[in-house]
């Protein structure tokens, strides 16, 4: 038996008394810094469907392009977000290293699609699919209500500090893209003023969502990166063309229109949207992909990740060169 | 030198190779790295035939914008630079032509069939692809 079933099996019965066995552990994809496993349990019931998440060794190597906030951190922050109503799996239990498969947490096992390309063309969301950018806007109204007074630790960044991080980011990179130069003079220019600081999902987008066939979306995931900041950079980076699966007439991940989504937010969180300030959040988004390609090769180049798939996402940012002239220059 | 048969041809069999023996052979994680690798070989057989012809239309546009002869690298440093420094205003208009080009000619090698091209292509931005 692997060490880590060995060491499931010591900590499941703490927060399931009627534990029998684990029937089925198996790694899910999808997570460059983060593991997730499915976890099926044997119980003195019914069985028992489970995910775990953990960073193997306590750390996370992968961290140079976001501030990640600690897995630990991630737990609380999904339990804070499930008392207020937002469509999460709710966490179970919280372990720390003392037992010697990293730290992490058991949540619920959601059923649904996350593979952004699929709930985009999968015949099943088909009647579905008409409502989920309105529920996007409700869940994002609803992150955004969250209380922030108690939160502590929590990293702030806003629209200069996403500038300055991904900036030097392409400067380390040291190989100049004019485009990209074009972008941050340009974002630089109109830096919106800064009035309200809300909770902020930071990579709330198609492929983090749970998408169920008849409830739509049942759960938000990866909360890793989440901090305090603008509310625009929820709404915008979602419609990031990257996020749209090529289907680039839907710009809200691929299956809404952004106006069902900023007249549903509005409607829940009884504020007026500026749609200029949402796009200038989607140009910096689709900057911040562009840029976070090329940190793929540099990823590859440190030995960290030697995988085709990581090398080969570097020639994706030519992608967001095209999508920033069409926001930029053409529209 | 003049080998036989051609790059092209080569890359071109492998991909089919990858295409038609390997990947339906695979499942899971080896079968998604397995379409990668086919598609980056597409960029590579792709950037073999077109990259030249576009290097040799870049390097005369950045030489008429920015009034200087240098290699193609260098003349790429020296734009991002005056666009940052603001020698370069970023709504003129053969800047402008000059970004299209060059990011639509990127596209069609890495990524052919990408939304933002297939668009860029359907608004009839500025292009120097034949296709």
């Amino acid at each position: 038996m692997s060490q880590l079933k060995k060491k499931l099996k010591e900590i499941i019965p703490l927060f399931e008394p009627n534990f029998v066995e684990i029937k089925e552990l198996r790694r899910l994809s999808g997570g460059s810094s983060n593991e997730s496993w499915l976890l099926v349990l044997k119980t003195n019931n019914e069985d028992r469907f489970l995910v775990f998440r953990r960073t193997p060794d306590g750390k996370i190597k992968d961290s140079t392009v976001s501030n990640f906030i600690g897995i630990n951190n991630e737990a609380k922050i999904m339990n804070l977000a499930y008392k207020h109503g937002v469509p999460v799996p709710k966490i179970y239990h919280i372990i720390d290293e003392s037992y010697g498969i990293g730290k992490g947490f058991f949540m619920e096992y959601l059923e649904g699609l996350t593979v952004g390309n699929r709930i985009v063309r999968d015949h099943s969301l088909k009647d579905i699919k008409a409502t989920l950018a309105r529920q996007c806007g409700e869940i994002l109204s609803m992150i955004h209500q969250i209380p922030i007074d108690n939160l502590i630790d929590i990293p702030t960044s806003t629209a200069d500090n996403e500038i300055n991080k991904y900036e030097e980011i392409y400067f380390k990179h040291d190989s100049p893209i004019p485009v990209f130069d074009l972008a941050f003079k340009w974002l630089r220019k109109n830096i919106p003023y800064q009035d309200e600081l809300t909770l902020v999902h930071g990579d709330f987008r198609n492929g983090n969502l749970i998408i169920h066939p008849k409830d739509g979306i049942s759960g938000v995931l990866d909360w890793e990166i989440f901090h305090l900041g603008d509310p625009y950079e929820d709404l915008s980076w979602i419609c990031v063309n990257s996020w749209r699966y090529n289907n680039i007439n839907l710009p809200v991940g691929g299956f809404g229109s952004r106006e069902d989504m900023y007249i549903a937010y509005e409607k829940s969180s009884g504020k007026k949207l500026d749609r200029e300030r949402a796009k200038y959040w989607e140009i910096l988004g689709t900057l911040k992909w562009g840029v976070m390609c090329l940190n793929m090769i540099e990823i590859y180049r440190s030995g960290f990740d030697k995988s085709i798939d990581r090398v080969s996402i570097g020639r994706r940012s030519s992608e967001t060169e095209i999508d920033l002239i069409r926001l930029l220059l053409i529209d | 030198m003049k080998s036989e048969p051609s790059i092209e041809e080569l890359l071109q069999a492998v991909i089919e190779f990858i295409e038609n023996s390997v990947i339906p052979k695979l499942e899971g994680h080896d079968k998604f790295h397995a379409h990668v690798a086919k598609n980056t070989l597409g960029i590579v057989l792709r950037e073999i035939m077109l990259l030249r012809d576009y290097d040799e239309k870049e390097v005369a546009r950045l030489k008429n914008i920015l009034s200087k002869d240098d290699n193609i690298k260098e003349l790429n440093k020296l734009l991002s630079e005056k666009i940052r420094n603001g020698e370069i205003n970023i709504n003129d208009d053969s800047l402008k032509d000059h970004l299209i080009r060059t990011t639509m000619a990127k596209l069609s090698i890495d990524q052919p069939h990408y939304s933002g091209y297939l668009k860029g292509k359907e608004d009839n931005y500025p292009n120097d692809s034949e296709s």
